[in-house]
């Protein structure tokens, strides 16, 4: 999937994480044949916990995808009236939950019935339906300011690809197994070996290539 | 400047996939006897894992037992607290006398369970 920048929208900012871990901790411990008795081991499982998630922030990083549901406010650089899509750069993409904007120092919503998603192989665009133009202020000729977006973003649960859950599942292993290990920084103990080729190559598949340059 | 001389410290370790096989693990305990003067001998489940299996030897047997009482079953489990000798192992519905555990590297991460094949466990020659 090939995604391509379009002005707009930027700093995103994850405001809250509302779906469930594609992998549970019960999961990682069958996959790895341990003991499902370590359940109850605090310790044991704070480490699997946070494997968890390191395992989701790389896969998420180097897919360009959103592994579980989640909360993103991101801003315009500019919004000045017009029709032009935005790309939301945030995979994939569920519902808008609000826009706002000041103007005068007043802060203002927008009507998001007025606009709508455009899905597309990667990031999804949205626009003003038909007939609505984004806010601005005097006539369209100042932008408004502060003007943001809240949607919310990633896979419901269940919903993550197999493929994808897998490579987690892996890389959750690999973690487990060279934990406590000191590694070099360089040559073939350096940290990016540790995630095993067969993520990599799954993460790889499944990645939005990305040509935006910038926040 | 001084140099650091590392010391490589041997760390064994069983991959995951290999244990590729479920056994049983049960604990054996006498049983009083009812209606005879012998005592029993009965066996308790304790926990179903996966293992890995490794032969190191042949069978000598004899009807429905193994005469050689060496180890020719190596099984490599995850290692659990309470593991000792006392156990025994299930596999195929044949008995195995654990002889040693080995903790590996005393990690409480892998054991090694070094077996001698005792035979059918419906005969109960081989609960001995």
């Amino acid at each position: 999937m090939r995604s391509t920048s379009s002005q707009g929208l930027n700093n995103y900012k994850l405001q809250s994480v509302s779906g469930s871990s594609p992998v549970s901790v019960l999961e990682v411990l069958n996959f790895l044949k341990l003991d499902t008795s370590l359940s109850t081991d605090a310790v044991t499982m704070a480490q699997i916990g946070l494997m968890i998630e390191t395992a989701i922030d790389y896969g998420e990083i180097v897919t360009k995808k959103t592994f579980r549901q989640s909360s993103f406010k991101a801003y315009w650089s500019s919004l000045n009236g017009g029709v032009y899509p935005f790309e939301v750069r945030k995979f994939p993409l569920q519902s808008i939950t609000s826009i706002g904007y000041n103007v005068a120092g007043v802060s203002t919503a927008f009507d998001i019935s007025k606009i709508e998603i455009k899905d597309q192989d990667g990031f999804s665009r949205i626009q003003p339906v038909y007939g609505e133009t984004w806010p601005s202020s005097s006539g369209n000729s100042v932008p408004v300011n502060d003007a943001h977006v809240i949607f919310s973003a990633g896979y419901a649960s269940g919903a993550l690809p197999s493929q994808l859950k897998n490579a987690l599942l892996v890389h959750i292993g690999s973690l487990w197994v060279s934990r406590g290990d000191c590694v070099s920084s360089s040559g073939s103990n350096a940290p990016s070996s540790m995630v095993p080729c067969i993520c990599k190559d799954i993460y790889n598949t499944n990645a939005i290539v990305d040509l935006w340059i910038g926040a | 400047m001084p140099n650091c001389n590392i010391k490589k410290l041997k760390r064994r370790r069983i991959c995951a996939g290999d244990l590729n096989i479920r056994i049983i693990l049960k604990t054996r305990s006498t049983v009083a006897p009812q209606t005879t003067v012998d005592f029993g001998q009965e066996f308790t489940i304790t926990k179903t894992v996966w293992a890995g299996l490794e032969t190191t030897g042949g069978r000598d047997t004899f009807y429905v037992t193994n005469l050689d009482e060496s180890v020719g079953h190596v099984f490599y489990i995850r290692w659990f607290t309470g593991l000792t000798t006392e156990y025994w192992i299930e596999h195929q519905s044949e008995n195995y006398d654990i002889l040693k555990v080995e903790n590996l590297e005393e990690r409480n991460e892998w054991a090694i369970c070094y077996c001698n094949v005792r035979g059918s466990k419906s005969q109960a020659v081989n609960n001995a």
